[in-house]
């Protein structure tokens, strides 16, 4: 006999296709190979883990198909089983495990779409931050280039070398389909909720302002890193667009938090 | 000593006694804050509204019209580990924040050597699991500052190092902890099937007035072998032998709050209410018949 620990070690390993061992001799048949009926608990774990991918990556489901997508989803689980009670949280690693797995090799742009829909989900899950106004920033006395801002939690920045948001937008309900080349150029995408949600494309210089104030860095180091990208970039239109479009929620003179990205 | 611990350990169902409910699914909660359809109280899963800020505005919504219970499915009461704290903590944040008047967890483990495999998997019932369970339940409801439900699971085996029957378990569960039972009369019929669990005797032998919910829900029929198993998927209508067993046992069960639930290929809304209304009828007649005996 099992202690409780073994046999919950025995089952998990059962679930993740490690063994069965000695835990079918636990099982009473009442008329059914016992291996059936621990395959039952098996069967509904991946099925509704599976449907966890299939909720976040929808658009990744249809460009795979039913089958494929099933197929890669139950590798990708076999070897990433959630490690948080929360199914929200499982799947981050999905875009990675597509960019790996060998039936994928043809398609790199999967990777991306996929983590476009990741950030979707993040996006769509956090609530908005408060928009503080421009004149915060102008009645602050301290050094402007060591400032850091703090950007809207419902934001989320993504560069990809392919136009994933057209792809993205082709599979949104009503969409017209349209031949796409997706070898059309790099695209660098805001994702953002505010009431609805909206997936834009970005200036390089932009977004490289944006992405690293968002990662924060400071006020000072972002426009160096916009100017790196692009000599013509406008910090007043930059910052007045940052206040204007409501993406800033609070500011600080070298805090060390940092406000992750993705 | 809290009140729940303090004997008889039975279970006062208040306004809610003969009241039916829904689950609550977010694909609904737009139509339900339009409409404000007449239903009892919804049922909402807690993990989908831990970590979603926007979902939880959208439930606390709904929760200034109607009255809310909620469901937990990943403590992982009966695993061997133990309980996660962070996840704990964020149901605490979840209770304080919604007021619902029933919480519940399953008589099931979820979690085993730091993995998570979002199942319901089956104990042995056996001394090692009830003090397990027990501690677990203790220490929710500790945390928490009140009594929990426990449901009985949806079987698909039966362990041979079994010491006792899952009813003796979760009578000797109340008696220890306090605790609430969540009567889901859907698994039953599916342990029927599965397992030969004899319903009848299953539902008397449940220690009277502890029942505070009874949950309903459809299941899948499979074939396996040359045997027919029941899947508990929650993705269709109550079927009529599980509305029959309801039937035949809410008056031993006490008429507690009543559950649809419907988690999978989720339906009108208009259908859930169909479904709560049939519910409503058994409840109301089975009211009537106290009536009549009562004179």
């Amino acid at each position: 006999m099992l202690t409780l620990s073994e046999l919950q070690t025995a089952m998990r390993e059962f679930i993740c296709g490690e063994s069965r061992g000695a835990l079918a001799e636990l099982v009473e048949p009442d008329g059914l190979d016992p291996t059936a009926r621990l395959s039952i608990y098996r069967n509904n774990a991946l099925i509704t883990l599976e449907s966890t991918l299939r909720a976040i990556y929808p658009v990744v489901w249809e460009l795979t198909g039913a089958s494929f997508f099933s197929f890669v989803a139950g590798e990708f689980i076999r070897s990433n089983l959630p490690q948080q009670p929360c199914l929200s949280e499982y799947g981050a690693l999905f875009p990675d495990f597509l960019r790996s797995f060998p039936g994928c090799a043809n398609h790199a742009y999967f990777e991306d779409v996929a983590k476009l829909e990741w950030l979707i989900s993040r996006v769509l899950r956090v609530g908005r931050g408060r928009p503080i106004s421009l004149r915060s920033v102008v009645e602050l006395s301290g050094d402007p280039a060591a400032l850091r801002l703090k950007i809207d939690p419902a934001l989320r920045f993504l560069h990809s070398l392919y136009p994933i948001d057209v792809v993205w937008q082709q599979h949104q309900p009503g969409a017209v389909p349209e031949m796409i080349d997706i070898n059309s150029g790099e695209v660098y995408l805001q994702i953002r909720e505010a009431g609805s949600l909206f997936v834009s494309r970005l200036p390089k210089s932009d977004w490289v302002f944006r992405a690293t104030i968002a990662d924060g860095h400071s006020l000072g180091h972002a426009t160096e890193a916009a100017f790196d990208v692009d000599s013509r970039f406008n910090l007043p239109e930059a910052l007045a667009a940052l206040f204007g479009e409501g993406l800033t929620v609070g500011l600080d003179y070298g805090s060390p938090d940092r406000i992750a990205s993705t | 000593m809290p009140t729940w611990m303090e004997p008889p350990h039975s279970v006062d169902c208040g306004p809610r006694l003969r009241s039916v409910g829904i689950g609550l699914r977010s694909a609904h909660i737009a139509e339900v804050l339009a409409r404000r359809p007449n239903i009892g109280w919804f049922e909402v899963h807690a993990e989908n509204y831990m970590n979603h800020a926007t979902a939880l505005s959208n439930l606390v919504a709904v929760r200034e019209y109607y009255p809310l219970s909620l469901h937990g499915v990943a403590l992982s009461i009966g695993g061997i580990a133990p309980l996660n704290k962070d996840h704990l903590g964020r149901l605490k944040t979840l209770v304080e924040r919604l007021d619902p008047f029933l919480v519940s967890e399953h008589l099931a483990w979820t979690a085993a050597d730091g993995v998570h495999l979002n199942d319901l998997l089956p104990l042995p019932y056996t001394e090692e699991s009830l003090d397990t369970v027990s501690t677990h339940v203790l220490q929710t409801q500790e945390v928490l500052g009140r009594r929990i439900l426990i449901e009985n699971p949806a079987r698909y085996l039966r362990f041979r190092h079994a010491t006792m029957g899952e009813t003796e378990f979760l009578a000797e569960l109340v008696h220890r902890t306090g605790c609430g039972l969540l009567c889901d009369v859907s698994n039953i019929y599916i342990s029927a099937c599965n397992i030969g669990v004899d319903p009848v005797r299953y539902v008397e032998a449940l220690p009277e007035g502890t029942v505070g919910e009874i949950h309903l829900a459809g299941h899948a029929v499979r074939r396996v072998g040359d045997r027919t198993l029941l899947i508990d998927d929650h993705a269709s209508r109550v079927p009529p032998g599980v509305w029959s067993l309801f039937a035949d046992s809410v008056t031993r069960l006490g008429a507690p709050p009543t559950l649809i639930e419907w988690d999978a290929d989720l339906p009108a809304l208009d259908v859930l209410l169909e479904e709560a209304r049939k519910a409503q009828d058994v409840l109301d007649n089975a009211a009537e018949r106290w009536n009549v005996d009562a004179i």
